[in-house]
């Protein structure tokens, strides 16, 4: 090859690949240009790929990197809508990530996050995380503010009267509970009610767990006062030992039973006629998908008034099986002679925990406004005024009662669902269970039913006539060339 | 411009008088006709249980459960049949040496090229048309939200485009037209899996690979949502292509 056209041709071949890789890196450029400041329009009709004014204003308050973990089967129909919703808000926050999980082939991961079932998000950042447990706005915003708020949630246990000590690491208290509390993003302190008189502003949840001697009159009136401030008290009491709040439970409803459960079933998992286990669960948000059963050491029944006094909601939360009865004679129980007498002792199913909902504007009109100041400073943003959904929620106490306190000690917590109860119980009362209220994108209910003669037009139309008419054309373009020939 | 214009009716005048565009547009309308008729006839059936459940009639979304697979189902079609649209753009030309024909016109290299795309757009053009009718059916039995299904046909016309440009420059890359076609459909796989390699990939590269990822961006298209990230992407992705396919006829010239 002469000189000069190798020359030649290195010159041209040099300059083509330097303008294709200065052209490549302009593109590259307006290509990162564009990323940081997309725009876009959302053409449907219901904004199904908006946010909510609300979510928006939780997203952009992200400054740290988030991820969202997805757990979904590979390939469900659900999956792509909880795609296009995690697209969404990526668009508007740079720092969300999100990756999809499939349980059934990482059950490593499945279970490090203790997922249990599919088309759970777990929202990952600044070194905490909560759990979306839908794939909705509404779900995933509220996660996601949970993650951004700074305070924990404080759960006070109340002390002083020989009850359960979340410090304790013997098989009777409650250090099982307390970590598995910390490690939900909870803080635990004790409460000490003979040397306070109020229970104190932050208390998301006071737990009584297992008083041995009564509580002064003082300390169940300062009880009774936070819960009608809109506060969640929550009292596990064995059998014989009410701790002098049997009276304050009556009026809203809960009635202790005096007297001992004892449940034929639970000899089938090993345990003792004194261990009822619990399969049935009320319908209510702590209980709702929950089928796992619980056991109970030595309970005594907790059941709800009926009819429940005016201004309060009651929900049976546990009970046992048919095969169980409450004894009441305690003395022959001891003697190892129980047996079930009909018309004296009562008979399964026995519940043993009832939940009260006590709207406090129908008790302690006075206590409320001094709730909803407190209220105001939780919410998420003041600005809104008004708009705040927090405030246009029914304001309402709750009081929960189990007959049973040494279910979620140190030896029974990891038994069976217990700690799965106790976990669930203490997210709805601490967290109320949503934050934000979002109401979901109503969609045109489209149904569209084709007649026979509908599905055969459409058929002949879309599969026949129209590829037919290419063919037709094509057909004749060939007969006029071969003409022309 | 004249002579762009000669080019393109010379183009069209190719394209249609060869069996290919039929064949080719006869196969991509039974399989849309089909996709379209199954997704109808399931829809139905569920609207039909949807009846009885009002829980479920509030999930009935005719551009979501029809409109969209549809549409996502034409895509893969594309994906098979664009090569066969572009492979004889420039690999015939070679092959029965009308290339230095070419060279001679009044014509710059650009502005054969224009034309050339041009021809082809036309085509997609006409395919996409074909699929009409079956909407314009939709919009007599139901009704769809007309913006959002103007949006997605607009997503699949600008990936289609991106189909083309990558095949156009594949068949100026040789003189076969059946490599050509093998060459733009294997890239064009390439980049439509490349989203799955997300999986196995570290952060920085996931995002590389899920930007790459030509489908990934008709699916924004295909749900109603406009983005300028999306419609740049495209518009990227063709000019790269077509500029690359200029570089490749101007080095035809000095190669010898």
């Amino acid at each position: 090859m002469p000189k000069t056209i190798k020359s030649r041709r290195l010159h041209y071949g040099s300059s083509a690949v330097f303008s294709t890789l200065v052209f490549l890196a302009i593109l590259v450029l307006v290509a990162l240009i564009a990323e940081r400041h997309p725009l876009r329009a959302d053409l449907t009709e219901t904004g199904q790929f908006s946010l909510s004014e609300q979510s928006r204003k939780v997203v952009a308050s992200i400054k740290e990197p988030v991820t969202i973990k997805a757990f979904f089967a590979s390939g469900a129909s659900d999956a792509s809508r909880a795609k296009d919703l995690l697209e969404t808000y990526r668009y508007y926050n740079k720092n969300l990530h999100y990756e999809f999980i499939d349980p059934d082939r990482e059950p490593q991961l499945a279970r490090q996050y203790e997922i249990r079932d599919y088309g759970v998000l777990v929202v990952e950042g600044q070194g905490r995380k909560e759990i979306a447990p839908r794939a909705d706005e509404e779900a995933l915003t509220n996660a996601l503010f949970k993650l951004s708020r700074d305070e924990d949630k404080v759960i006070y246990f109340l002390t002083g009267h020989g009850e359960r000590s979340p410090e304790e690491m013997h098989k009777g208290g409650y250090s099982s509970a307390k970590s598995a509390l910390l490690k939900e993003n909870f803080q635990v302190k004790p409460l000490n009610l003979m040397q306070q008189p109020r229970v104190p502003e932050d208390a998301a949840v006071v737990i009584v767990a297992g008083p041995e001697k009564t509580l002064f009159p003082e300390e169940v009136a300062s009880l009774e006062e936070y819960v009608l401030r809109g506060g969640k008290a929550v009292f596990f009491l064995d059998p014989e030992k009410d701790g002098g709040v049997r009276s304050l439970l009556e009026k809203y409803g809960i009635v202790l039973g005096n007297d001992m459960i004892i449940d034929k079933l639970s000899r089938v998992f090993g345990g003792s006629y004194l261990m009822p286990v619990v399969t049935h669960y009320g319908a209510h948000k702590i209980t709702q998908g929950f089928n796992v059963a619980t056991f109970y050491s030595e309970a005594r029944s907790v059941s709800a008034a009926d009819p429940p006094p005016n201004g309060v909601t009651l929900v049976t939360l546990a009970s046992t099986s048919e095969n169980a009865w409450a004894e009441t004679d305690l003395e022959r129980l001891y003697r190892g002679e129980a047996s079930f007498e009909q018309g004296i002792d009562k008979p399964g199913p026995v519940s043993l925990g009832v939940l009260a909902a006590v709207d406090i504007s129908q008790f302690g009109g006075k206590e409320t406004a001094s709730f909803k100041a407190e209220e105001g400073t939780q919410g998420f943003d003041k600005e809104t005024g008004d708009k705040d959904p927090l405030k246009s929620k029914p304001t309402l106490g709750y009081l929960v009662a189990f007959g049973d306190s040494d279910f979620v000690d140190n030896t029974h917590f990891g038994v069976s669902g217990n700690a799965d109860l106790f976990l669930n119980m203490m997210h709805f009362l601490a967290d109320e269970e949503t934050l934000i209220t979002i109401e979901p994108r109503k969609q045109k209910a489209q149904t569209l039913m084709l007649t026979a003669n509908q599905a055969r037009m459409v058929f002949w139309t879309s599969v026949v006539a129209v590829p037919m008419m290419v063919l037709l054309a094509g057909f004749g373009v060939y007969r006029v060339r071969r003409s022309q020939r | 411009m004249r002579g762009i214009w000669a080019v393109y009716r010379k183009e069209l005048y190719v394209l249609f008088a060869s069996p290919i565009f039929y064949v080719v547009a006869f196969i991509f309308l039974v399989l849309n006709g089909y996709f379209f008729y199954t997704a109808l006839a399931y829809y139905s059936m569920v609207s039909f249980q949807a009846a009885q459940n009002p829980f479920m009639a509030h999930q009935m979304n005719l551009m979501d459960m029809v409109v969209r697979p549809v549409l996502m189902d034409l895509a893969v079609v594309l994906l098979l049949t664009a090569p066969l649209l572009t492979m004889r753009t420039y690999a015939e030309e070679r092959r029965s040496g009308t290339m230095e024909l070419l060279f001679t016109l009044p014509v710059t290299d650009k502005g054969v090229l224009a034309a050339k795309f041009a021809g082809v757009l036309t085509t997609l053009f006409l395919l996409l048309l074909g699929t009409l009718p079956s909407m314009a059916l939709l919009g007599f039995l139901a009704d769809p939200n007309w913006k959002v299904m103007l949006c997605a046909y607009a997503g699949l016309f600008l990936m289609g485009a991106a189909f083309l440009s990558l095949g156009m420059f594949s068949s100026a890359l040789t003189r076969n037209q059946i490599v050509a076609a093998v060459i733009s459909f294997g890239a064009l796989l390439l980049f439509w899996v490349i989203g799955w390699l997300s999986s196995i990939m570290g952060p920085t590269s996931v995002r590389l690979a899920e930007y790459l990822s030509i489908i990934r961006h008709f699916d924004n298209f295909s749900k109603g949502v406009l983005d300028s990230r999306d419609l740049l992407y495209y518009g990227i992705f063709i000019s790269f292509f077509l500029f690359l396919t200029v570089r490749q006829i101007e080095s035809y010239r000095w190669r010898g």
